[in-house]
């Protein structure tokens, strides 16, 4: 069986990886115009090459505390339904490939915000791989705003 | 030719094309299931489009040729080359009567009975259960290989002519241009500083080339309104019959050119309109003959543009507005009280039919009772950056005017600022900027912790631009100094307060994210020169958000009654409104504020000299400066923007002063050139300017004394 591709990167300590395929570029920190009144989870919109793309700040989403870091957020862009949105990660990683065998659904343990965007996880030699759902990640919360 | 029937021809053609490729690949592949659907599916396009055009010769032939595919299709005829010989011939005649349509616009003549014989004969063999190929070597005669004969003779010329292009590389198109539209601007700030430099000349061409480029590009996403008209007639004739009234439906403008997205979303609006003035507008026959109408009532559909929007007309000669009917719907609606309801004059009442969950209609019928309401309409219109109107008289009819912008793509919008961040609000929804400083500090009041401004004997709401986003709590004090963008939202108006005002700049106008979208505040957003990313305001959004608009209506419902009880007072003695500036060194002048289309004040430097005369760029357009008197200074100048509907001019005035209510007396001419009449302002005789004067002026006409009284008529 193929092995499927994985971008890695780290929210708040934790290894999360999307599908490589879902990715369409990885930048460095931009520059990002904050949106009053936007959901708690939108950093705010950010100008790819004339393209209006909208950042999520994952820590957010996931709901973690915002970082400590001096180092700002790394951007992996996704497309999702015709529209453009970065995630705003702590750092990015390699692509890792994985045995889909090794594939597992989410611990049933894991609190409501990861619940709602983790898609599975894959057992590695050393920690865990949890599998993130871009359009779950990027979807409009139930009662935000 | 008909622009519906061009785009049908055009459309078969493609069809037609496709199905030959497909319908020879078939005969070599027989099992190609999808390429037997695509054939069937194309036929039966055209033939299913015919009828709207009554193009029976070429209906009875997609049909015959239909019938067979489907047969072929469902298994019951076996794919040969003597059945496909003869679908590939009905299409050839196909190709010969669109061939002949596009040459004359007339459905060819033609004699298609032995090929139409044919393949009834097939599908006669198919049901029958017949063997087909042993039939077709008794009784049909079919060509062993049919040349496409027709399609050499007449190649598609339309069809070179016109490209399909995808609606996605138009819209990334336009993004670039915006893009482009962008750099230019920046490109232009910075050599404004830079007089004379040897990058000028070019800065200018590219300047100019990129205006034609955005014109040229915004013209792919213009069609003309008549597209989104084409339903129309058959809605009107069954919404007629459905009511049991006679209507006939007349349509103007229908080539006005408009963009696409407008197009489509003024699609719903109009048709509610549309029926709306069939169920609730025009009258049953026999009442409208005992009116001493026509028993035919009209509908009439205009559009036409004027400046830079289209006006959109629904005009009915019916019943008109039944205001008594209104009233008491209001009050059982319980949207007033029934003392209010008998204090309301014909503007509150029509702007009650715009409330929401209003209906007038006896009872809610099933044209127009789809719970989308006039508010749906005009909410919708908003969006567009447009506006709606209605005018109405009591047995005579009444037409619904809409105004929408030409294009959404790019507007002209102010860059304001507030606690170190910028946003957009389109120019259409700003009215008046207003600098709040210490010297008029006093104009802003606080009423209970509400801040309003006295603006020429009205008080305006001031919404806090920053609370309402939730940016910070802080109000600055009017001492401090802050700028109302005095915005309109309906029929209201509301002060935004903000902190700066940087420019006013073309925008490219982007949508907005899901996520963002629900906020609600944004209409969209957009990059500036420098590559920052700003929102645009939604107007009526903040304002609603902001609370504003409960309380502003009760505040113009009272200003509207004190016009009410006024109205009689003025219109026995004429009271005119006048502007009143200061021209040079002499007495004030005033113009009428009837005559006044904007007020604006440039900076010298944007001032341009073009062949003796002087010129600025305003809204995407050169906007000619006319001097008021000889004796003004060069330097910021302050200009009453002035337009007679096709023509605007700017008068450069020294100093606006004030507006004033008087009686303006007229005069036949003789105090020469360019003056209405006198008024007298503060006891003193004021020359009132007539601003066709300098229109021509500004235009090198010469002064048409004729025309000037005409217009002034119009104004006193």
């Amino acid at each position: 069986m193929q092995a499927q591709e994985y971008i890695t990167f780290h929210v708040g300590g934790q290894l999360l990886g999307i599908p490589v395929r879902e990715v369409r570029e990885v930048l460095p920190e931009q520059p990002v115009a904050t949106v009053p009144l936007a959901p708690h989870s939108v950093a705010g919109l950010l100008n790819l090459r004339g393209q209006i793309v909208t950042a999520i700040d994952v820590r957010r989403r996931l709901g973690l505390p915002a970082s400590d870091g001096t180092a700002g957020p790394m951007n992996i862009v996704v497309g999702e339904d015709g529209e453009l949105f970065s995630l705003l990660v702590d750092s990015v990683g390699d692509v890792l490939g994985v045995d889909p065998a090794g594939f597992a659904p989410p611990p049933a343990n894991l609190d409501a915000p990861w619940k709602k965007c983790c898609g599975g996880v894959y057992p590695l030699g050393r920690g865990i791989l949890v599998v993130m759902s871009v359009a779950a990640l990027v979807a409009v919360e139930d009662g935000a705003c | 030719m008909d622009d519906l029937l061009k785009d049908f021809i055009i459309e078969c053609n493609e069809f037609i094309t496709a199905v030959d490729q497909d319908m020879v690949a078939i005969e070599k592949r027989p099992d190609d299931k999808e390429g037997l659907n695509r054939i069937f599916r194309a036929v039966h396009s055209i033939k299913g489009a015919c009828g709207v055009f009554g193009l029976h010769r070429l209906e009875a032939v997609a049909h015959a040729g239909e019938d067979v595919l489907s047969r072929m299709r469902d298994g019951s005829l076996v794919i040969a080359p003597v059945t496909v010989g003869s679908v590939l011939r009905a299409i050839d005649v196909i190709k010969e009567i669109l061939a002949g349509i596009e040459a004359t616009q007339k459905e060819p003549q033609g004699d298609d009975s032995a090929m139409l014989a044919q393949l009834r004969e097939l599908v006669a063999i198919a049901d029958g259960g017949r063997a087909p190929a042993a039939a077709a070597a008794a009784s049909v005669n079919v060509p062993a290989e049919t040349a496409p004969a027709a399609a050499g003779k007449h190649g598609p010329a339309l069809a070179d002519q016109s490209l399909r292009v995808t609606v996605e590389i138009l819209d990334r198109l336009m993004n670039q241009v915006g893009e482009l539209v962008l750099t230019r601007n920046q490109l232009s700030q910075l050599a404004l500083g830079d007089e004379g430099s040897r990058y000028g000349a070019s800065i200018q061409s590219l300047g100019r080339i990129t205006s034609e480029l955005q014109e040229a590009v915004m013209k792919t996403r213009m069609q003309p309104i008549g597209n989104s008209w084409a339903k129309l007639p058959r809605l009107v004739r069954d919404a007629a019959a459905a009511t049991g009234k006679n209507v006939e439906l007349t349509m103007v403008g229908s080539d006005t050119e408009i963009d696409r997205q407008i197009l489509q979303e003024l699609q719903d609006p109009l048709t509610h309109c549309v029926r709306n003035a069939i169920d609730h507008g025009i009258e049953k026959p026999d009442a409208r003959a005992s009116a001493g109408k026509p028993e035919q009532g009209r509908l009439q559909l205009s559009a036409r543009q004027e400046g830079g929007q289209i006006i959109v007309e629904v005009r009915d000669d019916g019943a008109g507005v039944n205001f008594e009917a209104v009233r008491s719907k209001a009050v059982e609606r319980g949207l007033v009280s029934d003392s209010d309801a008998q204090r309301l004059g014909e503007p509150e009442l029509i702007d009650l039919l715009f409330a929401p969950g209003f209906s007038t209609a006896a009872k809610v019928t099933e044209l127009s009772g789809r719970g989308v309401g006039m508010d749906v309409v005009r909410s919708n219109v908003q969006k567009l950056g447009g506006s709606v109107e209605l005018t109405s008289q009591r047995g005579r009819g009444s037409t619904l005017r809409i105004r929408i912008p030409l294009t959404l793509a790019i507007v002209p919008a102010l860059v304001v600022g507030f606690s170190g961040q910028a946003f957009a609000i389109p120019q259409v929804a700003v009215t008046e900027l207003v600098r709040v400083s210490e010297q008029n500090a006093h104009l802003v009041e606080d009423v209970h912790g509400a801040r309003v401004l006295r603006l020429r004997g009205d008080l305006l709401p001031l919404v806090e631009l920053g609370e309402v986003l939730g940016l910070s709590a802080e109000r600055k004090s009017a001492g401090e100094g802050f700028f109302v963008v005095v915005t309109q939202v309906g029929e209201s108006q509301i002060g935004l307060i903000v902190h700066s005002v940087f420019d006013t700049q073309e925008i490219v106008v982007k949508p907005v994210g899901k996520l963002v979208r629900g906020v609600g505040a944004y209409v969209g957003t957009t990059i500036l020169g420098d590559g920052r990313v700003i929102m645009i305001l939604d107007a009526a959004g903040i304002a609603q958000r902001s609370g504003a608009l409960a309380q502003l209506d009760a505040s113009m419902r009272k200003r509207r009654e004190a016009e009410a009880a006024q109205s009689v007072h003025r219109s026995s003695t004429k009271l005119t409104q006048l502007l009143l500036f200061r021209a040079g060194n002499g007495a004030p002048k005033a113009i009428p504020l009837a005559h006044v289309a904007r007020l604006e004040e440039f900076a010298s430097s944007k001032i341009e000299q073009a062949d003796g005369r002087a010129l600025v760029q305003y809204r995407g357009s050169l906007l000619p400066l006319v001097r008021a008197g000889e004796e003004i200074a060069d330097g910021a100048c302050q200009v009453i923007v002035s337009s007679d509907g096709e023509r605007s001019m700017g008068l450069w005035v020294g100093k606006i002063l004030d507006i004033v209510e008087t009686e303006l007396r007229l005069e036949s001419g003789a105090r020469g050139a360019g003056i209405l009449g006198g008024a007298v302002v503060d006891g003193r005789a004021t020359e009132v300017v007539d601003t066709r004067h300098y229109l021509d002026l500004a235009f090198g006409e010469g002064a048409l004394p004729g025309e000037a009284t005409r217009e002034l008529r119009r104004v006193a």
